[in-house]
């Protein structure tokens, strides 16, 4: 009896089912769950069920993920005080945090029930705040400034977050060397001209040292001030009563003209207006001024400084640093950013009653937030000295995110929380540098110029609406003024320029704004 | 009956290789529900679409705003600056880069020692490979002012520390370079594959007539890959707006948006970043309809020239 054989053609009628099985057992796969973290636990108590709500992390502090355990244990205690078991949607990176959380609010496929962000501009997609506040949110009401609230509240004075920021003081202070300052015997320096004095000195002894910051924005914060009476930001025209961008005060050429000359001088870093990246930078340790964002200092080069082990190179601060026209820098307004919850979510007071417990104690004992921010006490954290405030974090800043809890459920970070939750002591028993400079300065608002709309949320989705070259304008404005910096545009074309804003819409642009400011200040 | 003698017949065909189209059948449905369903989509373009108001927002038409969003993209005062941009990139891409995978192949089929050939084929097959974001990292790492190799260079014959990407003259040139290096390997393994079906014979022929080696790829070696060479044109032209974008994006900056931005960057500042989805929607579709009318200019030329065409 001859032996059975496959045939061709048996062979490819049973290759094509066995495709075409697989292909649809893939197509018919069942419906992914919500992304959950390590943090979901494995299972309920026996008893009520807690409330289920999922916050999106813009800016995690491990986009891939922290310790699970130690995320349980948090959670766990959250859910054992509050009832509720929060869940946790991670941002693959800073750069993709927005378009997933635009496209978690437009699917609504995805259980959100609170992220954060500028609210003006989610304005449709939000609800308001207010009942859920006053019934169960008594300490959120409580620790957050008047004026931080006036910048959460439409003009008819609807509250649509809770405060992510408020007015802070600390956050854009220049930075300088202060080993290179010992070598060229200088202190640090409290003038225009002194500073100019340190960046010399720093070249000549330094030919690699540059001066850098991250984007026009930040270096304007830090500088601008000394060239413009109102600081960075918008002005009062008052020959005709009204707001304009800073980019047409006549004090904004100065400062124009002054960065340029830093740029003929070769003091500049050279991508410095480019996105470059500052951490690789800071650690080629030629940055001898940074007049950029804080916490590329007091984070990521304390971050650098405690691995290298560095013992002489580190960077101080100038505390005032005054111009032609005053104070260098701007207080920080903390612009709309806030805490939302969709307007789809049936979970706001679950939300609420969460981060009211993250608030709850202070300002005199900040357990619930040091536990929410770092973890369980006597695990990741200890008293130091409680009635001081003072605790030390068992796990080093520099720790792999497998072996830490990175902060997931501390959804209540700003000015209402972080003034109060005491100094964070490392494990080499020093005060944390972030923590003590949040402490020490946030408040400092007599550093820095006031901006005179710093209580005016401008509702820009509106003013898009009605002004749709916005785009095109504030494109006009950042790139026009970086070609006048980098010399790629010369100065003579400075009046060119002010006509092609004025071409670009600044009528419009001043009587949307205008018009706003006026909704606040009738 | 004609008509039913021919149905009959199609219902034979189908019925004999029944399980070839049940092959093909997945990956059609795969085109129609995420290739031209979505496409519906696309009518946000002509509305005032609010992505929080869900399916209504699109379907309805309470929002209807017709062609606005095109007018205000033809008015933008960056208009032709992106529509520039996009087209001149796509073309230096184009002519630098379309000739870069045919010439390796050309090279690399003149390389006798086997081993040579293929450690070069993968070597040059690897930056395919890489995302966008770990070449644009490396090409950062490269041309940094603060330690860049290229500066070191510069720097070690007495040079002064640059910053490329920031310089308007030598951006696009980088692109295109970066382009190359990643994709010229890779792009050469259709030629390759053309190469074998020319017949040894004529090789041989043609050196006992006294053609030389170059003599041999005029005669010979192109016209016998003519036809990969202009469905790849054609393809090329099709794609010519489709600049690249991740590689711009990861490497752009406001100091060279005027000679970088292109309608794909454009697109991701206003709709994903501004969130104007009808105003994105709008350019991406102007763009769409732009590429179409090349792809047909294209296959139209083709076959004029006696090529075969995609269609």
């Amino acid at each position: 009896m001859p032996a059975p054989h496959l045939s061709r053609r048996m062979l490819l009628k049973g290759l094509g089912l066995a495709a075409t099985s697989l292909t649809l057992t893939a197509c018919v796969s069942p419906p992914p769950s919500p992304q959950a973290t390590e943090s979901t636990p494995a299972a309920a108590p026996k008893s009520a069920p807690p409330t289920e709500i999922w916050v999106f992390l813009s800016q995690p502090g491990c986009p891939g993920g922290a310790n699970a355990d130690k995320n349980e244990a948090v959670q766990r205690t959250i859910r054992g005080a509050t009832g509720v078991r929060v869940n946790t949607i991670l941002a693959a990176s800073t750069a993709s945090a927005g378009e997933k959380l635009n496209l978690l609010l437009a699917a609504g496929s995805q259980p959100l029930d609170l992220f954060e962000g500028a609210w003006p501009d989610f304005k449709p997609a939000i609800q308001p705040l207010d009942a859920a506040l006053k019934r169960f949110g008594p300490n959120i009401l409580r620790m957050n400034a008047e004026y931080t609230w006036k910048r959460m509240k439409d003009w008819d004075g609807v509250t649509w977050g809770y405060p992510r920021l408020g007015l802070m003081g600390m956050t854009h202070f220049p930075y300088f060397r202060t080993d290179w300052l010992a070598e060229a015997g200088l202190k640090l320096p409290e003038t225009w001209a002194q500073m100019e004095t340190v960046i010399a000195a720093f070249k000549q002894r330094h030919p690699e040292s540059v001066v850098a910051a991250n984007g026009r924005n930040n270096l304007m914060m830090t500088t601008l001030g000394a060239f413009v009476e109102t600081g960075c930001g918008n002005w009062l025209d008052e020959s005709d009563g009204q707001i304009k961008p800073v980019e047409t005060h006549p004090g904004y050429r100065d400062w124009v003209v002054k960065m340029n000359e830093w740029w003929q001088r070769g003091w500049w870093q050279k991508e410095t207006f480019a996105n470059p990246d500052f951490r690789a930078m800071l650690k080629t340790l030629t940055i001898g001024v940074w007049l950029g964002w804080y916490s590329r200092i007091t984070v990521w080069w304390e971050g650098i400084r405690q691995e290298a082990k560095y013992e002489t190179e580190d960077y101080d601060f100038s505390l005032t640093l005054t111009g032609s026209k005053g104070l260098a820098k701007t207080n920080n307004p903390g612009g709309n950013e806030a805490y939302m919850i969709p307007r789809k979510s049936k979970a706001a007071d679950a939300v609420i009653r969460y981060v009211d417990w993250i608030y709850q104690g202070l300002p005199d004992d900040p357990t619930h937030t040091i536990i929410a921010g770092n973890g369980i006490e006597g695990q990741d954290w200890e008293w130091v000295d409680k009635s001081q405030r003072i605790w030390r974090s068992l796990i080093p800043a520099t720790a792999a995110c497998e072996t830490k809890y990175a902060g997931d459920f501390y959804q209540a970070k700003g000015m209402g929380t972080e003034l109060y939750i005491g100094a964070g002591v490392g494990p080499d028993g020093k005060v944390g540098r972030q923590g003590n400079h949040i402490l020490k300065y946030a408040q400092r608002f007599d550093t820095g110029k006031m901006p005179f709309d710093y209580d005016v949320p401008y509702d820009t989705t509106l003013i898009m609406k009605q002004f749709p070259g916005l785009g095109d304008f504030n494109r006009v404005l950042e790139e026009e003024s970086i070609k006048f910096i980098t010399g790629v545009r010369p100065l003579a074309e400075w009046d060119r320029f002010q006509r092609e804003i004025a071409a670009a819409g600044l009528k419009e642009w001043s009587k949307h704004h205008t018009e706003q400011y006026k909704r606040y200040h009738p | 009956m004609n008509h039913g003698l021919r149905l009959g017949a199609a219902w034979r065909q189908i019925k004999r290789d029944r399980f070839l189209y049940a092959l093909a059948a997945l990956p059609l449905l795969y085109f129609v529900i995420f290739r031209y369903l979505p496409m519906v989509g696309l009518i946000v373009a002509f509305k005032d679409y609010d992505p929080y108001q869900g399916l209504p927002g699109i379907l309805g038409l309470d929002n209807f705003v017709g062609f606005q969003h095109f007018e205000a993209f033809f008015r933008s005062r960056f208009f032709w600056s992106v529509l520039g941009n996009t087209v001149w990139l796509g073309l230096l891409k184009l002519f630098w880069g379309f000739p870069a995978p045919l010439i390796l192949a050309l090279l690399l089929n003149e390389v006798r020692r086997t081993a040579f050939k293929r450690t070069v084929q993968t070597i040059s097959y690897l930056p395919h490979f890489f995302s966008a974001v770990v070449v644009a990292g490396l090409v950062r790492a490269m041309l940094s002012s603060q330690g860049g190799l290229v500066n070191q260079l510069s720097v070690a014959v007495g040079g002064q520390p640059a910053a490329p990407l920031t310089d308007p003259a030598l951006f696009r040139s980088i692109l295109v370079v970066a382009s190359i290096w990643q994709h010229a390997g890779w792009g050469s393994i259709i030629y390759l594959a053309a190469l074998t079906t020319i017949s040894p014979e004529m090789y041989e022929a043609a050196t006992v007539d006294g053609a030389g080696r170059l003599q041999r790829m005029w005669h010979i070696t192109l016209p016998g890959i003519a036809f990969a060479i202009v469905i790849n044109l054609i393809l090329a032209f099709g794609g010519l707006l489709n600049s690249d974008f991740e590689q711009i994006l990861l490497l752009y900056s406001p100091a060279v948006y005027r000679v970088a931005d292109v309608i794909d960057t454009f697109v991701y500042r206003s709709g994903l970043i501004g969130r104007q989805y009808s105003y994105a929607a709008a350019v991406g579709l102007f763009k769409s309809f732009v590429a179409l009318g090349l792809l047909l200019i294209a296959n139209r030329a083709a076959r004029r020239a006696g090529q075969p065409g995609l269609w």
